[in-house]
């Protein structure tokens, strides 16, 4: 699930430079439509609460399931633009020789952890299809599936985060 | 050691430098390893439940409100309004924060929303003005604290629920301590903005000419703040509403009165509030995750039963009801501890003679502290993500602010009257 | 012999009876059991919402939780029909439902969606309207802004009743009576004074347009796993804790009328009930999922 492969594909298909970088920004995108639709969701609550017959009894739910997609996909355009917050007290304090084995060691378990997290989410969206939100009688997928694709984004983010370094010399080189 | 396993690990983890909300994630994950009868997919449901809240909506609205205030031009025009205002006095921004803190106390019910409101609000402006980000980000996280004691405020409601207290009785009582917590903010600012020399930004008071041009330039962007308080008054809609509305309103006017809003700045927009909410809520999926550890082993309770056999003098049992709920509040969110710890220290205090609407304001004001004490905390994670301030650093500039609402949290156990005299006056003993 | 310990998770305050019965019903199985088996009872959603927990049995966890045929009815749609409006008139008639071979088949379906029920049907009280102004007939709720929990039978039966159903937090239940953002509430007694709702509105109807019953789920597979001797404990006391628990809420439900008046609240209580049941009626076909004729079925039960 590296978004890499898929960048190179996407070359190898000939797309458009926009589509290509709408691509390595799906994560962030598909957030903001999730905030918009919680904004519009919760405001059309509100306005069909006086303007019309019957209140939008849908909107609470439909602007909770936006807010997961919000949640996660935005949590993996975070990792494009570092803003996970980390307490470094220690480590920066430690010789450039254990520094970089413990931010290795560090970065492995997130990814790790990423990984696990994202199989996890696999299991629980096919045990979810069978469960249905309260109102609109949706699988519960449609909130787990989706959390569970931006957990493998956060995991491509995460590891070309780490190849990053390593990467520099080629990308001067080109 | 199973039982103690999960946080011991997250003290590690947090050493370890791993970003905030995987060494929590990860800490809790442990714990659904070791637990027996717990399937490992429970994990994957408490880490998204959080997303499932109504109330936490109120962040991201509140943050977009913000961005599109700033963007707007709305912020500058509202800002210039309190500068000429009071600008000549000292820490000026951060005063005039506090301030509106407590006037939006008495509109919303929920501090993460006011920490959201007021960071978005507040924080680039005290940055332009050579104020530090940590203290930016400790001021407009402590003042959020207020609107939990001014009425409407959830905490309040939850504790009458669950202790069988007239909440009208609570709501007044929160008044007298509410304003107090905004005093001791007020000697906290003014004692550091004289030592590190926020200065006011002009040597003095700039004249009625100006405040009325000032006001008129804002008269928009105040009507803003005075039309969600007629829709909350006359009930159009609800507090978590309000931050849908507010952003709805933000836009229209930015859009077609100031005509500063244009297409062209909605992504940054937009951008930014998406990194600000989801770094914030993915500290609070981990964290509830966490509480979720903590509440499975019943720690808290096993820790309040056992304080509660320590003494027979009522006092003493509510000074150590605050160390335990400090202790505790570092690490449990507020209205989670609020549920579990209601219900076993009610029956206690009743039996010492205490009064339960006292007894509720200081432990609301207590766990609503505990938002802004490293290292689980809603206000400080939105502050922090807010104004990109590390914990580490935070955690140093919040310590003044701690130990004055530290005081006034004394003064309000030790005092009942602080809390009893408003509701007596008007409801009657 | 190691110990057993389940977690017993609910939704609601200590104040309440259901969770008074929950109490009950670990006393008792430690008592028989010689605290082999222990069960610990975590009120206040400390362990999610009752959802959450639903579904955390459904997975497997080792807990129960008190839920209701509303939720239980998202896995065997069919169950969901003994929280249908006006469908007995006394609390007693459900009885004879529970004790039928339909009820039996639904058992069996619930057991495979992975739920044993510990106990089915205890009394959790009959939920009533508290409003500004008396509803005496469905005509005086027209048009009434009303709060339901997001659960389509609340939703069905409101708009049948000609109100506007709106779904609002019960926890901002009582900021959004006081700013009027709702007009009207619904819930059995003690939840409406539980949320201190007597301090925001005057009026309680006593409409009974729901009588609502809890259970207690476990998963099938974690109960079928437990020794025969065991297994047999828990059903046995989760059948006295469902008396304990029908028998406090009435014995509460009483006081309360008591405790409304002295706190102000009128209880209005000479209504046309033959009219919300007509009304409510229409709630009955909006269901696709459930058994065709299923309604009938029920009806023939209770005649
Ligand atoms: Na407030
Ligand atoms: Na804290």
């Amino acid at each position: 699930m590296d978004a890499r492969p898929l960048r190179h594909r996407a070359e190898a298909a000939g797309m458009s430079a926009g589509l290509r970088r709408a691509l390595g920004q799906a994560d962030e995108l598909i957030a903001v439509l999730a905030l918009l639709v919680t904004v519009a969701a919760v405001g059309w609550g509100v306005v069909t609460r006086y303007v019309t017959s019957q209140p939008a009894v849908w909107s609470s739910e439909v602007a909770a399931i936006a807010f997961a997609w919000l949640t996660f996909f935005g949590a993996s355009a975070c990792f494009r633009h570092n803003a996970h917050p980390s307490i470094d007290m220690l480590v920066q304090r430690l010789p450039p020789g254990p520094q970089r084995w413990v931010r290795l060691g560090v970065d492995l378990l997130v990814a790790g952890f990423l990984a696990y997290f994202c199989w996890l989410g696999v299991e629980f969206s096919l045990a979810a299809w069978d469960n249905p939100t309260a109102v609109l009688r949706l699988p519960m997928t449609v909130v787990y599936a989706p959390v569970t694709l931006a957990t493998a984004m956060m995991l491509a983010r995460h590891l070309s985060n780490m190849r990053r370094p390593l990467a520099l010399p080629e990308r001067a080189m080109a | 050691m199973t039982v103690a396993l999960p946080s011991i690990l997250l003290v590690l983890l947090f050493a370890l430098n791993l970003p905030v909300a995987f060494a929590i994630a990860i800490s809790a994950l442990s714990f659904f390893f070791l637990a027996d009868g717990l399937p490992l997919d429970i994990f994957f449901q408490k880490m998204v439940a959080a997303t499932e809240s109504y109330p936490l909506l109120a962040v991201p609205f509140f943050v977009l409100a913000g961005s599109l205030m700033n963007a707007a031009g709305i912020t500058r025009r509202l800002l210039h309004l309190a500068d000429a205002l009071v600008g000549h006095l000292t820490g000026a921004l951060a005063q005039a924060c506090t301030v509106l803190a407590t006037l939006l106390g008495g509109l919303t019910a929920s501090s993460s929303a006011d920490a959201a409101m007021l960071s978005k609000l507040f924080g680039p402006e005290m940055l332009r003005r050579g104020y530090s980000a940590a203290f930016a980000a400790a001021i407009t996280s402590s003042a959020a604290i207020i609107t939990a004691l001014i009425p409407p405020g959830i905490g309040l409601i939850i504790y009458g629920y669950l202790a069988d207290v007239s909440v009208g009785r609570l709501f007044l009582a929160g008044v007298v301590p509410g304003l107090l917590l905004a005093g001791s903010l007020f000697l906290t600012t003014w004692w550091i903005a004289r030592r590190r020399g926020y200065r006011p930004t002009r040597p003095h008071f700039a004249g009625w000419g100006e405040v009325g041009r000032a006001a008129k330039e804002a008269v928009w962007a105040l009507l803003i703040p005075v039309f969600i308080i007629l829709g909350l008054r006359y009930g159009i809609f609800t507090t978590t509403e309000a931050g849908a509305i507010t952003v709805l309103i933000t836009l229209l006017i930015g859009a077609l009165v100031y005509r500063e809003l244009s297409w062209a700045k909605l992504p940054g927009v937009l951008r930014e509030t998406v990194l600000d909410t989801s770094s914030v809520m993915l500290l609070i999926c981990a964290a509830s995750a966490f509480g979720f550890y903590l509440a499975w082993e019943r720690l808290p309770p096993a820790m309040a039963s056992w304080m509660v056999g320590l003494t027979r003098d009522p006092q003493m049992l509510l000074l150590l009801i605050n160390v335990l709920l400090i202790v505790l509040g570092t690490a449990v969110e507020g209205t989670a501890a609020l549920i579990i710890l209601t219900p076993i220290f009610v029956p206690v205090i009743l039996q010492f003679g205490i009064d339960p609407v006292q007894f509720g304001i200081v432990l609301v004001t207590n766990l609503t502290i505990a938002g802004i004490t490293p290292p689980v905390g809603q206000m400080m994670f939105i502050s922090c993500a807010v104004l990109r301030v590390p914990m580490e650093v935070y955690t140093v500039e919040i310590l003044p602010f701690l130990a004055a609402m530290t005081a006034v949290l004394l003064l309000i156990t030790f005092l009942p009257g602080l809390s009893l005299w408003l509701p007596d006056l008007v409801m009657g003993p | 012999q190691s110990t057993i310990r389940i977690r017993f998770a609910h939704s609601l305050s200590t104040v309440e009876p259901a969770h008074q019965a929950a109490e009950f019903f670990a006393k008792n199985v430690a008592a028989r059991t010689n605290n082999r088996v222990q069960i610990e009872v975590f009120p206040g959603e400390q362990l999610g919402s009752g959802r959450d927990v639903n579904e955390m049995i459904r997975q497997g966890a080792n807990v129960m939780n008190i839920t209701d045929p509303g939720y239980l009815s998202d896995f065997v749609p069919d169950v969901g029909i003994l929280n249908g409006p006006y469908l007995v008139q006394e609390y007693d008639q459900f009885g004879r439902l529970l004790d039928s071979d339909w009820y039996r088949g639904v058992d069996a379906a619930l057991q495979k969606a992975g739920f044993r029920m510990i106990m089915m049907g205890a009394y959790f009280g009959a939920r009533h309207m508290i409003a500004d102004r008396p509803i005496r007939r469905p005509a005086e709720m027209a048009g009434m802004t009303v709060r339901v929990p997001p659960n389509q039978m609340w939703i069905e039966t409101f708009r049948s009743l000609g109100a506007r159903p709106t779904t609002v937090q019960w926890s901002e239940i009582y900021n959004a009576l006081q700013q009027n953002v709702v007009q009207a509430a619904e819930a059995p007694y003690g939840s409406l004074w539980g949320a201190r709702l007597q301090e925001v509105r005057k009026v309680i109807s006593t409409t009974g347009h729901f009588q609502a019953l809890t259970g207690w789920p476990i998963n099938n597979g974690y109960f079928n796993r437990l020794p025969a001797d065991v297994r047999a404990v828990l059903l046995e006391e989760g059948g006295k804790a469902q008396q304990e628990q029908t028998r406090l809420t009435r014995e509460q439900e009483a006081g309360f009328v008591e405790r409304f008046r002295g706190a102000g609240v009128e209880i209005v209580s000479d209504l046309d009930i033959p009219a919300f049941q007509a009304a409510s009626a229409a709630t009955y076909k909006a269901f696709p999922k459930w058994t065709p004729g299923l309604y009938d079925t029920v009806r023939k039960l209770l005649a």
